[in-house]
């Protein structure tokens, strides 16, 4: 989240600004370790909390367990298949909390507060008005008030009929606004998916590697960033005779249609051979395709990218932003061109070696092509040559592989001496 | 209880006035304010919204001096934002035409002391400017897109509406906008995707179009309208992104063919000649001329693998005779790329109301300037047939995707100017000797909107009004089927 009066003034373009503010504000501490499951699960125990106690005293106590133990249940499975985003749980949650602050206070009911209440809601929290005049549905079936029991519904779903003129979207868009999703399983994939990248992020490579070795069979994602990790030891091409790799990352192909994580993955891969340009195609794709157009991960790699080919005034920007955020403030102050930090000064120059200067055009991601042009551009830079000669080793192109040695290990006199390479060059 | 009461008026008070201190403790510097935008030495159009800006060194807060002979307005804050009041702006600027607005920028730093820069004027030039502008918001990435809109800005103050957005398209990508003379009642822009087709505006009533026909490269993409809007010139394009391996020059875009029709709104025909149909050249970005006898577009020979041979594709600028639905046998060339040492190439050729000028950018090769860094703006005087070169206008980044005020004085065009990656409107005067003013940002109320900004804002036009359609009617209209050409 951006703490500034503009970031914040966007909020109130929209409805349900109050659950989209609390849910970015909240939605920035799942940065830290166990964060992000505490909030969530806080949120959703409220709406139980919340839930029972309206249910209570509509249907009695047992019969209102049961049933805030089976919404809670679908509540759950709901936000399996939210992609982790809170605002949609806190807009059931306004909606549960406006309940029991009105239900006390009109015993009675009455159609027209309870009307106002709900547009209040729309304009706060989305969707909650639709949670509240089920609920306010509810305690008019016992009261047998067949008006109030179909006025209220009814206007929560005429508001945004209006609504979605208003903050110009449809009107399905707007009804179910910040989002409502169909319940789905666990996803235990995307699941480790994010938990090794975001161990490759915050640079514990022991765990990368533990992670992708405890697996029966490496997923593709967890063979690259194993062996990214490996490639920043040099030791990729020991590796790769030792492991059953099903994918270097050389091979892989983004685009528009491609899963936010492999766009993630291949960014960091990028940026670890060198290749900018592609590093920041990757980076913009994945910021493109995130929520809000937002990636704080990928702005602080815009910044570190535009760092390294020198474009200041571009890495300026992306620090100017970090810099109105929270948790990453100190990281912008590190990386702010104009008062770099010494260490990371020196990361971005050791970086700068191997900056591709190749005046070519490329209308593809063909990676022997980054890769050769990387090392045409800087023989030294190590990483490009295990990954060339291991692909070609790994695609079984023998020749290709004495080639590409020849070429930038012999006759730039950089000899490799790598065992797998030695057996590949006697064959 | 009443002593609790006058607590908190007293509470309120100190939070009101915190942070509007007049400066005391004060300290000269000799030297301009840093701050952005940049609005030191620009000239501004009287009915243009307030000039907030940002100061750029840290301060704890502002304090900030805009005035003209007795009439003086203040901003100050908290922080280094300064913010006008938008009534006091305009008193301000009304009682300034023709005249200098002066501004004093105080800063109070750490240590307490204010400190006070050197003066800076801002320009009131007697011609104003349209008040709408509208312009596409996309991500400075053209090969993918997300949540892209089309918005419309009214610059007299900082309202803002959609006229389509990513949530009526399904997420389908939008492009170009044009007016017909900077009329709001007479507009075009185009919906890509399975319900898209160019979406024609007529005094609010729409029509969703399909201008295109057999034989044609693609659908049309860079067009404009005939004075009166019974015409639109357009290009067909087959589009091919590239990536430049060196970081620095980002991205490149070439067609691989292009050519110019001229498409007759009233009847739904496709008006063609083989002069802006050659399968030897690449005919792109066609514009009228203001009173429609002519058609200007930009021209340059096919060359074989023109991914490797695109530092040697460089397109001329060609105008041809246009009469009532008959475009002419002969075309004449306006600029020739390749002549003397340095060849350069022409794109988006637009000329003004008055049919004076003629602007065009020039970089040093391709159909893409956006993406050039020594894109640059020219005026051609179409009384005089000189050029001049707009020195004070252009910047060291690209400067391109320029229109006209409907009065001919002002002109809007797209910079990359501050960061080199991010597109901004900005804005210059043409007196009527042709002499030309150093461009101003499009202002906004928060004045760290451009920093806190990830999307370009791209393709800017200026109109005389609103356009009369809502997001609702393009979402109902793009519901139906498209209207065929012949």
């Amino acid at each position: 989240m951006i703490f500034s009066r503009q970031s914040v003034a966007e909020y109130f373009r929209h409805n349900a600004w109050l659950t989209c503010l609390l849910g970015d504000f909240l939605t920035q501490f799942f940065y830290y370790l166990y964060a992000g499951p505490a909030i969530t699960s806080a949120a959703i125990l409220a709406v139980a909390v919340g839930c029972y106690r309206c249910l209570k005293k509509m249907i009695g106590g047992t019969a209102s367990f049961a049933a805030t133990v089976l919404s809670e249940v679908f509540l759950i499975f709901v936000v399996f298949n939210n992609s982790f985003k809170i605002d949609f749980v806190l807009a059931v949650l306004v909606g549960i909390l406006a309940c029991n602050v009105y239900f006390p206070l009109f015993k009675r009911g009455s159609w027209r507060t309870a009307a106002v209440v709900c547009v209040v809601l729309y304009y706060l929290a989305g969707f909650a008005q639709i949670v509240f005049a089920g609920f306010y549905a509810l305690m008019m079936l016992r009261k047998r008030s067949l008006a109030d029991l179909l006025i209220v519904p009814a206007v929560a779903f005429v508001i945004p009929i209006f609504g979605h003129r208003i903050f110009q979207t449809t009107y399905t868009r707007n009804l179910t606004y910040p989002g409502f999703y169909a319940p789905a399983m666990p996803d235990s994939y995307t699941e480790f998916s994010y938990a090794i990248a975001t161990e490759y992020y915050f640079k514990h490579f022991d765990k990368v590697e533990q992670l992708a070795l405890q697996q029966d069979t490496m997923t593709a994602q967890s063979g690259i960033y194993y062996n990214m990790v490996q490639a920043q030891k040099g030791l990729l091409p020991d590796k790769i005779q030792e492991q059953a790799i099903p994918e270097l990352g050389t091979l892989l192909h983004i685009d528009e249609n491609s899963p936010t994580e492999a766009i993630n993955l291949m960014n960091d891969f990028y940026y670890l051979i060198g290749d900018m340009a592609m590093a920041e195609r990757a980076a913009i794709m994945a910021s493109v395709f995130s929520p809000e157009n937002r990636n704080i991960k990928m702005l602080k790699r815009l910044c570190e990218i535009n760092l390294v080919t020198g474009d200041t005034a571009i890495a300026l920007k992306y620090v100017r932003i970090l810099e109105k955020t929270l948790l990453y403030k100190s990281w912008a102050t590190k990386h702010n061109p104009y008062s770099m930090d010494s260490d990371v000064a020196k990361e971005i120059a050791e970086k700068r070696k191997f900056i591709n200067r190749t005046p070519l055009i490329r209308l593809n991601d063909n990676c022997r092509e980054i890769l050769t042009e990387l090392l045409d551009s800087n023989p030294d830079n190590i990483a490009a040559l295990d990954y060339l000669l291991c692909t070609d080793l790994i695609l079984g192109q023998l020749q290709t592989f004495k080639a590409d040695y020849y070429k930038y290990c012999v006759q730039n006199d950089r000899p490799r001496l790598k065992k797998i390479y030695i057996e590949a060059l006697s064959k | 209880m009443k002593h609790i009461t006058h607590i908190y008026i007293l509470l309120i008070f100190i939070v009101l006035t915190a942070c509007h201190k007049q400066p005391t403790n004060i300290k000269d510097i000799d030297a301009l304010p840093s701050i952005f935008p940049d609005y030191i030495g620009v000239s501004i159009p009287p009915n243009i919204a307030p000039l907030n800006f940002l100061v750029r060194d840290s301060c704890l807060s502002t304090y900030v001096c805009a005035s003209f002979n007795d009439l003086k307005i203040t901003a100050s804050s908290c922080d280094n934002q300064v913010c006008f009041d938008i009534d006091d702006w305009k008193k301000l600027v009304s009682a300034a035409v023709g005249n200098y607005i002066k501004i004093t920028v105080f800063e109070e730093k750490k240590d307490g002391i204010f400190y006070q820069y050197n003066d800076f004027n801002i320009h009131v030039e007697k011609d104003s400017i349209d008040p709408y502008l509208t312009y596409r918001l996309i991500e400075p990435d053209y090969e993918v897109f997300s949540r892209i809109k089309i918005e419309q800005r009214c610059i007299e103050n900082f309202d803002t509406r959609d006229i389509c957005n990513h949530n009526i398209t399904n997420n389908s990508c939008m492009n170009c906008h044009t007016f017909a003379n900077n009329d709001p009642g007479t507009s075009m822009f185009y919906v890509r995707g399975a319900n898209g087709g160019a979406i024609l505006n007529r005094g609010g009533a729409l029509r969703k179009l399909n201008i295109k026909k057999s034989g044609m490269a693609s659908g049309s993409v860079y067009g404009h309208f005939s004075m009166d809007g019974r015409y639109f010139v357009f290009s067909t394009n087959v589009i091919i992104p590239g990536l430049h391996a060196d970081p620095r020059n980002r991205m490149e875009v070439f067609d691989t063919k292009s050519d110019v029709y001229v498409a007759d709104l009233e009847n739904n025909k496709i008006i063609s000649s083989p002069l802006l149909c050659d399968t030897l050249r690449a005919e792109t970005f066609p514009y009228f001329s203001s009173d429609g006898k002519k058609i200007f577009y930009c021209s340059a020979p096919i060359l074989k693998d023109n991914i490797n041979n695109i530092r040697n594709v460089h397109y001329d600028l060609i105008s041809i005779d246009f009469d009532n639905g008959v475009i002419g046998s002969h075309t004449d060339t306006i600029v020739e790329a390749i002549n003397g040492d340095k060849p350069v190439s022409v794109c988006l050729p637009t000329v003004s109301p008055d049919g004076r000028y003629l602007i065009y950018t020039e970089s040093n090769y391709g159909t893409f300037p956006i993406w050039h860094r020594e894109t640059e703006l020219r005026m051609i005087n179409l009384q005089t047939g000189t050029t001049d070169s707009l020195i004070n206008v252009n910047s060291n980044n690209s400067d391109t995707y320029h229109t006209f005020s409907s009065n001919s004085k002002w002109v809007v065009f797209a910079s990359k100017r501050d960061d080199g990656l991010y597109g901004k409107p900005y804005f210059f005067h043409i007196d009527n000797d042709g002499n030309t003013t150093k461009p101003f940002a499009l202002p906004q109320k928060y004045p760290d909107f451009y920093d806190n900004c990830l999307k370009s804002f791209n393709i800017p036009e200026l109109s005389k009004g609103a356009v009369p359609f809502s997001t609702k009617d393009v979402e109902m209209l793009l519901k139906k089927e498209s209207e065929g050409f012949d």
